[in-house]
């Protein structure tokens, strides 16, 4: 079909990588319905070493965005975040023994989801600025707009700087602001802070091995800070830790923490 | 265990060429290779072949003279010359009229003559159906208008425009009344002799004749001129050597088409039913595009919510079955084809549309390997889709199947 290589029929026809990742604590996705393809990678990464234990993916699109999705599953697994994210389009499509001309969209998406993987799992803002892909005046879909999913939603405002879509997409799959976190209750207030708790002191190795050490201050809605000391304060190594951190707050509690870090000489206990 | 033989639905990009027209164009290859043109006896015989294909060919259509068929190399040279005569033969009118839905032989020669600011083309639109939107058409028509040309049957969906009546309206208005019929002709009963169609594209290789012939139907006192200029072949309309095999199979073609029409389309349109029907009763949303009321009888059309075409097409070729869909390979990357775009289909399902075309060759095995394989891929392939999995995660109930 077409002039595409032996493996990437073979990955489009097999893809092994294919379906959920229950546990997966970085999930990444680019492009939409309206561009003909998308891709939500799910990565489980460890958080001490933040190397990627096992990646699934759903993909929707032709030949070279499912073998782009299955080659970059293979190709992450066993690298660090670091080294996955030196990863390119270039690269996914050169395990793929290259994508016809004009047919590179696939391994663009692959890189672009992984991007956003990693930056989901480090609480940073997707890499690509998010951009409405749907044209102002387009008409309203022929079908009635139906309650849209929220990864259709998410997936929806990453259309990355793509060209408007053929086709309108609906009111519903356009892009909404995130819904501020819902205020908790004391009673889940005081048990979400005990689980923070019992995370940091599951980490507390990784910073004491690196000479230092990290302890909860306090929790402030969505804002978790904390205490770095002796050799962690102000190293370079405590935002990468804290990263993962977050990650793995993230991942327990499904709410988008931030974990911010306060001086390790005038913390407070 | 021996893999079953390839079924091939993919009959509206070509056909199976019939036995009998290969053997009577076989002679043309070998001993019977005159020039139709020459005054001596290989010449005389070999004309005497042209005029059987060209009164096949006739009756075919419902024409009342053989000598309104001129043979072309296919269906893309009817339309680019019907285009050409049209405007050629009426110097005082620059517009066209087309539709939204018209095969590129017809959309590309209009754009190149609008670039050029020698015409003005109207592109009328279409419904979620595919059928053209009549009050656009009579608004578009006035005495500026040289040419209407409208496809008589739409090659993706099987949408079948209602010819003869627009081919009035667009006398009305005194322009003249093309239609590129290459899907229709041997796939409907056509009779052009009670209807004002002044000219009409056709193809061979879609009615089982061989690739490389087709003919366009030009009613006896239209003005005309041709697009190849040359030698008098074909009464001084079409200069070059007939290529008298391909014509001499054609009518071949023509000819079992037009004596069988009555039997194989009743029974291709119940295998073509009963595709669609079982497709429905299996695969929970899918959409059947086209007019249902008035569609080819072979052509199924189905649009699967959140899967990508190519990928069925992949998975159906992997086993044995060839189909074809309703995307084109676009610069960034395959898009819905124009057909799809101007009948608006909804945007869950438009990078999903897949068109199955059948024939007289097509069998009730076929359709039941079919049945049996195609629901199975549509499952593998959403269960991969993140659109789906956030379906079923909202709406379990969005998962039942039904058209």
């Amino acid at each position: 079909m077409r002039d595409f290589s032996d493996k990437v029929l073979y990955y489009a026809l097999n893809p092994s990588h294919a379906g959920m990742l229950a546990d997966a604590n970085a999930v990444g996705e680019a492009g939409s319905l309206g561009l003909g393809q998308a891709l939500r990678l799910m990565l489980r990464v460890e958080p001490l070493g933040e190397v990627i234990e096992a990646a699934r993916f759903l993909a929707f699109g032709g030949s070279d965005a499912i073998a782009a999705s299955e080659a970059l599953s293979r190709l992450v697994i066993g690298k660090t975040l670091a080294e996955a994210g030196q990863l390119t389009g270039a690269d996914i499509a050169a395990a793929l023994d290259g994508l016809p001309e004009g047919r590179m969209q696939g391994s663009t998406l692959g890189a672009q989801a992984l991007g956003a993987a990693i930056a989901a799992f480090r609480g940073e803002a997707p890499p690509v600025p998010v951009q409405d892909a749907r044209p102002q005046d387009a008409p309203p879909p022929a079908r009635p707009a139906r309650a849209a999913p929220p990864a259709a939603q998410a997936m929806a405002r990453r259309a990355q700087g793509a060209p408007a879509p053929a086709f309108p997409v609906p009111r519903a799959l356009a892009p909404q602001p995130d819904p501020a976190a819902p205020p908790l209750s004391a009673e889940a207030e005081a048990g979400q802070q005990a689980q923070i708790a019992a995370i940091i002191d599951e980490m507390r190795p990784v910073f004491q091995r690196d000479g230092g050490d990290i302890a909860l201050t306090s929790v402030e809605g969505l804002q978790v800070f904390v205490r770095l000391s002796g050799a962690c304060a102000g190293c370079m190594m405590a935002s990468h830790t804290l990263g993962a951190l977050r990650g793995r707050l993230v991942a327990a509690l499904g709410r988008p923490f931030r974990v911010i870090p306060a001086s390790g000489s005038q913390g407070a206990s | 265990m021996t893999a079953p033989p390839p079924i091939y639905f993919d009959n509206n990009a070509t056909t199976r060429v019939l036995p009998e027209a290969v053997a009577a164009m076989l002679p043309h290859f070998t001993d019977s290779y005159g020039n139709a043109s020459s005054a001596h006896g290989f010449g005389a015989e070999v004309a005497a072949a042209l005029r059987g294909a060209r009164q096949a060919v006739q009756r075919l259509i419902g024409a009342a003279s053989e000598a309104e068929i001129i043979f072309t190399s296919g269906g893309t040279e009817a339309n680019n010359t019907a285009i050409h005569a049209a405007l050629a033969a009426q110097p005082g009118r620059d517009e066209i009229v087309i539709s939204a839905v018209e095969h590129p032989s017809i959309l590309a020669p209009c754009a190149a003559l609008e670039r050029r600011g020698l015409v003005r083309v109207h592109r009328i639109g279409v419904d979620a159906q595919g059928r053209l939107d009549l009050d656009a058409y009579r608004a578009a028509l006035s005495e500026r208008v040289a040419l209407v040309s409208l496809i008589w049957a739409n090659n993706e969906t099987g949408t079948v425009f209602p010819a003869d009546g627009l081919a009035e309206l667009a006398h009305r208005a005194g322009a003249l009344f093309h239609s590129d019929a290459v899907q229709a002709v041997g796939k409907r009963p056509i009779d052009l002799a009670a209807t004002e169609i002044d000219m009409l594209s056709l193809s061979a290789h879609k009615f089982h004749g061989p690739k490389g012939v087709g003919a366009l139907y030009l009613r006896k006192g239209v003005g005309f001129a041709p697009l190849l200029l040359g030698g008098r072949q074909e009464r001084a309309r079409r200069a070059g050597t007939e290529n008298v095999p391909g014509i001499v199979g054609s009518g071949k073609a023509a000819e079992i088409a037009a004596a069988r029409m009555a039997d194989d389309l009743p029974r291709i349109a119940a295998l073509r039913d009963r595709l669609q029907a079982g497709l429905c009763a299996a695969i929970p949303r899918v959409l059947v595009l086209g007019d249902l009321r008035d569609r080819l009888a072979n052509t199924l059309c189905l649009a699967f919510d959140f899967v990508e075409a190519e990928m069925i097409l992949l998975r159906l070729a992997q086993a044995g079955i060839a189909a074809s869909s309703g995307s084109a390979c676009a610069a960034g990357g395959t898009e819905p084809s124009h057909v799809l775009r101007a009948m608006a289909v909804p945007f869950s399902a438009a990078h999903g549309a897949v068109r199955l075309s059948l024939s007289r060759f097509s069998t009730e095995a076929e359709v039941d390997r079919v049945l049996a394989v195609l629901p199975g891929i549509i499952t593998d392939l959403r269960a991969m889709s993140p659109f789906w999995a956030d379906l079923v995660a909202s709406e379990p109930a969005g998962g039942r199947a039904g058209c």
